[in-house]
């Protein structure tokens, strides 16, 4: 059966673990397949990278 | 009528090609399922677009139907072709989206920003499709985040997420996310379990984010 039925929610709760590489590979295809029919997670995806890139621009200051 | 033409048109017999992306699909093929989303979203889009004769309501339509297909899969009995059967439900949904004029709530309508434990609770209460985004993310940021530190706008506002975050996400995502420092290291420093510290660091990102998109929602008001 095809790894279906991840809901936004619980996509944005694995988020953290997606980017440390830390998703056991069931979960992995279930995240990513998600994000190709889902715009909304993928705009929270990219936000989160932004997030991200902004906090280290902190850096040294 | 002139949609079952289309629908008829664009539909393909339950050759065994159709027949063999049906069974990868079902043994969870990735790339398979990627090409498909691919190659029908545009068709799918314009369809929509002409049932509901508005591009927000088709695309909140198009959503819809691959979280009813991905749902409907294992009993797909394969009376009618595959792309028949995705494309009914997608002018059903399409049908009661511009006659209901169901609309995602706009973020305006959230509440003024707290310091929530879960920023994202009630985000995700979809009355058909619990747990899938009912307010959904700000769209459009404007200019990069970055560009705005950069310009000083948004560094007040970052520091300002940070200095009020508990201290253990305060401490985890300064050293991951600020300094850069690995996550072993920081494990070591702070004598935290890598789990742990993956908890601290996804709850501290998840309110920075939050922080900045309250603030971009803001500055739109």
């Amino acid at each position: 059966m095809i790894a279906a039925d991840m809901t936004c929610r619980e996509l944005v709760g694995w988020v953290t673990d997606y980017r440390e590489g830390m998703l056991p590979v069931y979960q992995r295809v279930r995240f990513a397949a998600h994000l190709h029919y889902c715009g909304s997670c993928r705009r929270y995806i990219t936000q989160m990278r932004q997030t991200i890139r902004a906090l280290a621009l902190l850096r040294g200051s | 009528m002139l949609l079952t033409d289309l629908i008829q048109a664009e539909a393909e017999c339950c050759s065994p090609a159709a027949r063999e992306l049906l069974d990868r699909l079902c043994a969870g093929d990735e790339e398979r399922f990627r090409q498909f989303v691919l190659r029908h979203g545009v068709t799918m889009r314009r369809v929509a677009a002409m049932v509901t004769g508005n591009s927000t309501l088709a695309e909140d339509a198009v959503q819809e139907t691959w979280l009813a297909v991905m749902k409907g899969l294992p009993g797909f009995a394969g009376r009618s072709s595959f792309r028949t059967w995705v494309f009914r439900i997608l002018v059903n949904r399409a049908r009661t989206l511009a006659s209901r004029e169901w609309r995602s709530i706009p973020v305006s309508q959230l509440p003024a920003p707290s310091q929530a434990a879960d920023p994202l609770a009630h985000r995700f209460d979809h009355p058909e499709h619990p747990g899938h985004w009912t307010i959904m993310p700000l769209p459009e940021w404007g200019r990069s985040p970055e560009q705005d530190v950069l310009n000083g706008e948004v560094r007040d506002l970052v520091a300002k997420a940070i200095a009020v975050l508990p201290t253990a996400q305060r401490e985890v995502i300064t050293l991951r996310d600020v300094e850069g420092w690995p996550a072993a290291e920081v494990c070591n420093v702070c004598g935290l379990s890598e789990v742990h510290q993956r908890v601290l660091l996804h709850r501290a990102r998840t309110r920075v984010r939050a922080a900045l998109e309250a603030w971009y929602l803001e500055r739109r008001r």
